[in-house]
């Protein structure tokens, strides 16, 4: 009981910090779980990391003990970032990448059929979650929760929160990034797999893509289309290396405290069209106006520097667009924000495009957000 | 810039420059030196239909004709038995050294060699599994590479070349550009000369990257490819690896980062050939979607 309401406590302090809607929303929240008496540690038992000082968002789960033929085996376990290697070697970079928080590993197990792993890395935000689905958006879009009367389904407007393919369940939720898989898939682990993303993202909130991602445009001056299927959120040079390999330094200083949107746009009439020429924008920001003064110090003095030998170049201030081995790239740095365009097909191109993202820089920073 | 340490940009591997250019710089040598042609290496690619069922699951019998086929074509020798003659000695401590991690070599086939090389002469006690630290491979006389194919998010590739990481008793430090340096553990003294035989698990890869399985990425490819160059093995199955990933998206989807180590592994570190043209490829059997 004390650690409930110890729990209840660390929520309100931690709702008193978001802005007002979502304040009130999750007051709401807490409110009603406490009149209702519903036990929000359903499975306190664990391994490995702790349980305890779980943050309101990251203890909502109450996942079913059974679900068609699979039953939940075992106390749940709990890794955190400093047991993450040895519970997955090598992966272990990927999810700090994105201020990985704890994961929580329950499985299912079934007489004949397998078993389902149900993965669940909290991670700092809703944006870290978001970045690693955003890996791969390859696979079937499926909806978890109902749509609300009247509304269209969210994906298609703002892409899917979730996708399924051979077996594999990836679930966006919040701070939540879920991996659901199910040893031997049939019909019925398929329909088992779903019905646990659903428990998973029932009565938690849906907030929007990161805002980098939300500002990309569909199409630049009609000319360049953006490919949805190609967008990332990242904040660690590894997992750009992973998308769009640049160095095998750190060269524009990633990390934590930054957020990376990279994508691809194409010229053309369709965004799919395998023939189009894609052209590679990556946008960064940055804590503060120094560190993207200095990325942008380091990444041309290592990525361009024979053009910065050469006398008279144009390429020290701010922004510069350069030729160079494979098409056109260019930078500009906005206040704390970076652009980068890559593989442009000409200089007119690559300024069209850096314009644009400068743009989109200006407009986050003059709206704060 | 010569006196920053060398850093590998993209525009090395457009220029096609990479390795040559990290290998000329560590080994203080000119690019003219790393021109010098290497001898031609035999890989050999043994695929059947039928190795695998609907579910996936591995036919014991045909896959010990497979590798049957592949060790009488890697050596030349008329039967398993002698095949195995050629390679190890009746008394060397042999380490079979698998995949245990991310797309499994199937133990079928850890079996089926551990078997063949008995009833080659080689005591079973004198057989044992070397996947681990340092002192795995030190207690053994000769090394039998048993990786499965799949690609690897920090290093592109992570088959043959990755497959000795835990030998360096420093893992992560071969992790991201490091990965370039993988073939140094090849030449670590308690490594260096003890591979007899490289024996790729192709039966079901994995052709994305990870760094967690995702089983949209694995495919019944049903092949062995076994060579005794671990370069010029691996060469041909990154070539697999790439062909696949591009049918998949029906568009060019490099691996990224670029898998440094296996050009490395040729130019830096001397293990074998990178270069396809180089690569004598011997097939036997099954020939659709071969992707090679």
């Amino acid at each position: 009981m004390h650690r409930r309401a110890s729990f209840f406590l660390g929520e309100i302090r931690c709702i008193l910090c978001l802005p007002s809607r979502e304040w009130i929303r999750r007051a709401r929240l807490v409110l009603v779980r406490v009149l209702l008496g519903v036990s929000i540690l359903p499975f306190a038992s664990c391994k490995g990391a702790s349980a305890e000082g779980l943050a309101m968002n990251e203890a909502s789960l109450n996942l079913p003990r059974s679900v068609g033929a699979w039953t939940q085996s075992g106390d749940p376990e709990f890794v955190g970032p400093k047991e993450i290697f040895k519970y997955m070697d090598g992966a272990g970079e990927l999810y700090l990448g994105y201020r990985f928080k704890r994961l929580e590993v329950r499985r299912y197990a079934s007489a004949d059929q397998g078993e389902i792993l149900v993965e669940l890395y909290w991670m700092e935000s809703s944006d870290d979650a978001y970045g690693l689905l955003s890996g791969d958006w390859g696979g079937e879009a499926v909806e978890l929760r109902a749509p609300e009367h009247g509304s269209s389904s969210p994906a298609a407007t703002e892409g899917p929160r979730a996708l399924y393919g051979a077996g594999l369940l990836r679930v966006w939720s919040d701070n939540l990034y879920a991996r659901l898989i199910a040893e031997n898939e049939t019909d019925a682990s398929k329909k088992a797999v779903l019905a646990l993303g659903q428990a998973i993202v029932m009565g938690r909130a849906a907030p929007p893509r990161p805002v980098f991602i939300r500002e990309l445009p569909a199409s630049v001056s009609s000319q360049f289309l953006l490919r949805p299927d190609r967008v990332t959120f990242l904040r660690s040079h590894l997992v750009l290396n992973s998308v769009y390999f640049l160095s095998s330094e750190n060269l524009l200083d990633l990390g934590p405290d930054c957020e990376v949107a990279t994508t691809i746009y194409v010229q053309g009439t369709t965004a799919t069209s395998s023939n189009a020429k894609p052209t590679r924008l990556l946008l960064a920001r940055y804590a503060n106006e120094a560190a993207a003064a200095n990325a942008l110090h380091h990444f041309r003095e290592i990525y361009l520097p024979e053009k910065m030998r050469e006398p008279r170049t144009s390429l020290t201030g701010d922004s510069g667009v350069v030729a160079i081995e494979d098409g056109w790239m260019g930078f500009a740095r906005s206040g704390r924000g970076l652009a980068l365009v890559f593989e442009s097909p000409d200089e007119a191109s690559a300024r069209l495009l850096l314009n644009e993202f400068v743009r989109i820089l200006e407009r986050l920073e003059a709206s704060h957000e | 810039m010569s006196d920053h340490k060398h850093v590998i940009t993209r525009r090395d591997f457009v220029r096609g420059t990479a390795g040559a250019t990290l290998g000329a710089v560590a080994m203080g040598g000119t690019l003219e030196a790393l021109a010098a042609p290497a001898a031609t290496s035999q890989v050999v690619l043994v695929r059947e239909q039928w190795v695998l069922d609907e579910k996936h699951e591995v036919n014991a019998g045909i896959l010990k004709i497979m590798l049957r086929n592949v060790l009488t074509k890697v050596t030349g020798k008329p039967d398993p038995a002698s095949a195995w003659r050629a390679l190890v000695k009746t008394d060397d401590v042999i380490g079979l050294v698998a995949t245990d991690h991310l797309n499994k070599t199937h133990t079928e086939l850890i079996e089926l060699v551990r078997e063949s090389l008995t009833e080659a002469g080689v005591p079973k006690s004198n057989i044992r599994n070397a996947q681990g630290g340092p002192e795995k491979a030190k207690a053994c006389t000769a090394l039998i590479a048993l990786p499965a194919l799949k690609a690897h998010w920090l290093t592109g590739i992570g088959t043959v070349l990755k497959n000795y990481i835990t030998f360096s008793g420093s893992p992560s430090s071969y992790h991201d550009a490091n990965n370039a340096n993988l073939g140094e553990i090849w030449n670590m003294p308690h490594v260096k000369g003890k591979t007899r035989l490289v024996l790729v698990d192709a039966l079901r890869p994995l052709c994305d990257k990870g760094p967690q399985l995702d089983p949209r990425y694995l495919w019944d490819y049903k092949g062995l490819i076994a060579g005794t160059d671990p370069v010029a093995v691996e060469s041909v199955c990154l070539k697999i690896i790439m062909q696949k990933r591009q049918a998949l998206r029906g568009e060019p989807w490099p691996l990224s980062p670029p898998p440094m180590c296996v050009e490395m592994a040729d130019k830096k570190y001397g293990l074998g050939t990178s270069r396809m043209e180089q690569i004598q490829l011997d097939r036997i059997g099954w020939t659709a979607d071969a992707l090679v």
